[in-house]
């Protein structure tokens, strides 16, 4: 790599640092999340702790390693921030919508600061910045709320749980002191929190074979996750088998023992309630022996009659014992717990104990794997590998016409076939391998929606009068990365005229008959070789008579073309230049500000946009895209001597036509398909092109169908050459820009061909289409 | 003094951090294992013998301080030198793990000279820590 060192330390930086600023934002969502449900009335938000705990330790590590790469800005920004979360975790000061608020205009800091960086250097985010320090404050200010609320407000706890434990005590439970002197601030927190909100603890202990401990904890915690929190995990000590590691789980949970044994499924660990000082809840025979158990104790190879043994599995069946804990004759005796030379751990079976649960794994890790199984490519390494591909499946073509060649030799005719055989072989590699770099550059579309949830509940906030309901569907949906990445801004730029024109306010809304906030939906979907994406709104619908009008003024369309139109061709209108302005667009029409420039931005990703929209019901925009532009398949055709290929996504169909079937309306080519109107666009017109003199004007043809949002656009054209996968290429400076070629691409055996941009070539068409209209 | 062939052990979930450790560490002549979590130290310390630790505090599932009470409670690294990385603001966290058994605290973020600096006085002899004792490995069972 020709990178230069303080270059690749940056890229280290921004990447590292970006993945740590997704995961944190993809915690604040789930934070929001969550905290939709809070009571009504409450001053804090229930949210799964967590989450607070993954956000921290997300800032936590953006701290460290803004530290070490001595970008000071992000580091004294996660500093005050951490303070912060570190509060807010630990329950100082609760969770407010404004809290949350804060947290959310962190991460556009963060983004701010990595593209300063971007642009120039690491150093480029050091010394004061005003913008900053300013944040800073009103963080510092929020962290510092803590004062009166030291304790969780009353929203964070269960309705069950009635009067608070006033005193830091750990209740009635008895637990081991060695066990909570190594507790972490946090964790003990937690502990509390658990107490006071009545639930019970639990000790689950087990003994894991060194060898697949990560694989049977993950599991563990897995199945513990949906009847509780892990509070803590604590290691034994004193092991006697080197293979194996003694680990104790601490347990908050509002379920039986039973339940819990039951959740974690065929796992060898034993669930021990941890033991109450009144008991009231506890056979007392019970409360005898586990009262004797504390830390450092290692599972007992004498499991109770009430808990699975090590080769039976749990008692799913019912037929159990009802009682809460294990009944272990050794520990009967009074056992120490650390005392050494103590029984040896059992051999437990060492099988991954209930898969099933393996979803449900904690962020924290879930993260820590992610980064670990990650490779960071350049996606412009992707292209040039993608490339290649593209180019050896021209090699390929080229050695079919080689063994076509000697098939046609009878003398070769074995030689053919051996070849025709490693041929085929050839091909399924290089298909594979195709595959393969596509599926690399494949991202899900939830990069960008996590994005614009962010933003939405930014601009939500800010819109007076107005209740926004965002509505996100579909982001596992992948697409390639480069299509990903282009898709931010036209989609944001939707959802904003969604949420500014198209949501009513409440009160509007309310007289209306529609529930006072108002929805924008986001959804995407794979049909094919496309993926949908829809972004839809409950609001106002588009008032097109004021299109018309303005349009009209405007003097983009006449009196009389405006008489003929459809509502679609309206809707149309909304994509020219400058039609749309904002005195219209706030009143009435609602929509079009600068969705010309949507549409651009749209078409370059050889993708449609069209609108649908019911009056005083809501707006539906519908983008539709290919999957991905790296390879794309098209049609091959000719056209006054001239091969042109269209990308294959924008054809309908194509169909072969007489030309004395064409007719004339008003001066424009047109025939009629089934019982449709299709106007016609020679291709040879459109770029000017001279037919050889030797050529004479064909009486028959083809009609490629094309469409273009509501609009269906035939192309004449000479022949069809057949449908080809192709790599567009660059025109280079000089060319591009030229209207209607999108870029050229090879077709095997040497030839070249220009690719059509089917949108430009309409859009060149469109006015005579209008004319005609 | 010189340092060279120590073995030292460096616990931290951040992958930044850990590196910046071990650079520091090893620009010193130490021979440095890692391990990215807490697990992963409990599965390296029962076979090995080093002469320092450094673990962070706040890591997932096994924190710095149930570390540090793991090792103070382990037949062949109870006397080992330990320096317990912290943040600062977080005092409660830093004076358990002294509690529990730790020769040393460094506050993040700190120059790779301080962390030189403290492992040397840990290791010193006549620290006020008991004698470092290197074991052999344990036993087999």
């Amino acid at each position: 790599m020709a990178e230069q060192g303080s270059d690749k330390v940056r890229d280290e930086f921004l990447s590292e640092s970006q993945e740590i600023v997704e995961q944190l934002n993809r915690d604040l969502l789930a934070i929001a999340q969550a905290s939709q449900t809070r009571d009504p009335g409450g001053e804090g938000m229930r949210v799964d702790p967590d989450l607070i705990n993954s956000a921290f330790r997300a800032v936590h590590s953006l701290k460290g390693l803004a530290g070490l790469s001595g970008v000071e800005q992000m580091m004294h920004l996660s500093h005050h921030l951490e303070n912060l979360l570190d509060s807010l975790r630990l329950g100082k000061v609760p969770l407010t919508p404004a809290a949350l608020d804060l947290l959310f205009e962190a991460i556009e800091h963060y983004q701010l600061i990595s593209a300063e960086v971007a642009e120039h250097g690491l150093h480029a985010a050091n010394g004061p910045s005003a913008l900053i320090d300013d944040f800073v404050t009103r963080v510092n200010e929020a962290a510092a709320a803590s004062g009166v609320l030291v304790k969780p407000t009353s929203a964070q706890v269960q309705k069950k749980a009635q009067a608070p434990v006033p005193e830091p005590t750990y209740g009635d439970f008895e637990l081991d002191a060695g066990m909570v002197s190594a507790l972490t601030e946090y964790e003990e927190h937690r502990l509390r929190e658990n107490i006071r909100t009545g639930r019970n603890l639990y000790r689950i202990i087990g003994s894991f074979p060194l060898l697949s401990i990560d694989v049977e904890l993950e599991n563990l915690k897995g199945n513990l996750k949906p009847v509780g929190e892990v509070i803590a995990i604590i290691p034994g000590t004193g092991t006697s088998d080197p293979e194996r590691i003694d680990l104790e789980v601490i347990l908050g949970s509002s379920h039986s023992a039973q339940a819990i044994t039951g959740a974690i499924g065929s796992s060898s660990a034993r669930v021990i309630p941890v033991p109450r000082q009144k008991a009231a809840n506890l056979p007392p025979s019970q409360v005898e022996h586990t009262g004797q158990i504390s830390i450092g104790h290692k599972p007992s190879h004498a499991t109770g009659p009430g808990v699975h043994s090590h080769s039976s599995h749990p008692h799913r069946d019912g037929t159990s014992h009802p009682g809460p804990g294990p009944v272990s004759a050794s520990m009967a005796g009074g056992a120490h717990p650390s005392s050494p030379g103590h029984a040896p751990a059992p051999a437990g079976p060492s099988g991954p104990g209930g898969g099933d649960g393996d979803n449900d794994r904690g962020d924290a890790a879930q993260t820590l794997k992610s980064v670990s199984q990650t490779v960071r490519v350049d996606i412009r390494k992707l292209d040039v590998l993608m490339n290649i591909v593209g180019e050896l499946a021209l090699t390929r073509s080229g050695i079919q016409v080689v063994h076509d060649e000697l098939r046609r030799d009878r003398v070769r005719a074995e030689l053919a076939r051996a070849l025709q055989d490693e041929l085929r072989a050839l091909s399924r590699k290089l298909d594979d391998l195709q595959a393969g770099i596509l599926s690399v550059r494949m991202v899900p579309l939830s990069q960008v929606f996590d994005k614009l949830s962010r933003v939405v509940r930014r601009m939500s906030r800010e819109a007076v009068g107005k209740e926004i309901m965002f509505v996100v569907s579909g982001g596992d949906t992948k697409l390639d990365k480069l299509i990903v990445e282009e898709l931010s801004d036209p989609l944001m730029h939707l959802i904003r005229n969604a949420i500014d024109h198209g949501i009513e306010p409440q009160q509007t809304r309310l007289s209306r008959g529609k529930p006072a906030a108002g929805t924008v939906a986001i959804t995407a979907e794979q049909r094919g070789n496309h993926v949908v994406i829809e972004v839809e709104d409950d609001g106002n619908g588009i008032d097109t008579q004021a299109l018309v009008a303005r349009a009209i003024a405007k003097g983009q369309i006449s009196e009389d073309q405006a008489r003929d139109m459809t509502r679609h061709e309206m809707y149309e209108l909304m994509f020219l230049p400058g039609l749309s302005t904002r005195a219209v667009a706030d009143e009435t029409s609602g929509r079009g500000v600068g969705m010309d420039v949507v549409r651009t931005n749209i078409a370059r990703m050889a993708g449609m946009i069209e609108i649908d929209s019911e009056p005083g019901h809501g707006t539906r925009m519908i983008i539709t895209l290919p999957i991905t532009l790296a390879i794309i398949q098209a049609l091959v055709i000719r056209s006054a001597g001239r091969t042109y290929a269209i990308p294959l996504n924008s054809v309908m169909e194509s169909l072969m036509l007489d030309y004395s079937q064409i007719r004339t309306i008003e001066r424009r080519e047109v025939i009629t398909l089934r019982d449709q109107t299709l106007p016609l666009v020679r291709l040879d017109d459109i770029f000017g092109l001279q037919r050889p003199v030797d050529m004479p004007m064909p009486t028959r043809g083809y009609v490629v169908v094309v469409a273009l949002a509501q609009h269906r656009l035939g192309l004449l054209v000479d022949d069809l050459l057949g449908q080809q996968d192709i790599v567009i290429k660059s025109l280079g400076k000089t060319l591009q820009g030229i209207p209607g070629i999108a870029g050229a691409t090879e077709l095997g055996g040497q030839q070249t061909a220009l690719v059509l941009d089917v949108r430009a070539v309409a859009e060149e068409a469109m006015p005579r289409i209008t004319e005609a209209a | 003094m010189t340092v060279s062939s120590h073995r030292v052990l460096v616990v931290d979930d951040s992958p930044t951090m850990r590196a910046f450790v071990m650079a520091a560490l090893e620009s010193d002549g130490f021979e440095v294992t890692a391990a990215k979590s807490g697990f992963e130290a409990l599965k390296i310390l029962p076979g090995a013998s080093f002469h320092l630790i450094v673990t962070d505090v706040n890591m997932p599932d096994i924190n710095g301080l149930e570390l540090v009470r793991f090792v103070r409670q382990s037949q062949n690294h109870k006397n080992t030198p330990l320096i317990i990385i912290s943040t600062d603001g977080r005092d409660k966290d830093r004076d358990r793990g002294m509690h529990l058994g730790a020769s040393a605290y460094l506050v993040k973020p700190f120059k790779p000279e301080a962390l030189l600096e403290l492992a040397r006085k840990v290791m010193a002899p006549g620290a006020n820590i008991a004698p470092m004792m290197v074991q052999p490995a344990p036993k087999k069972h």
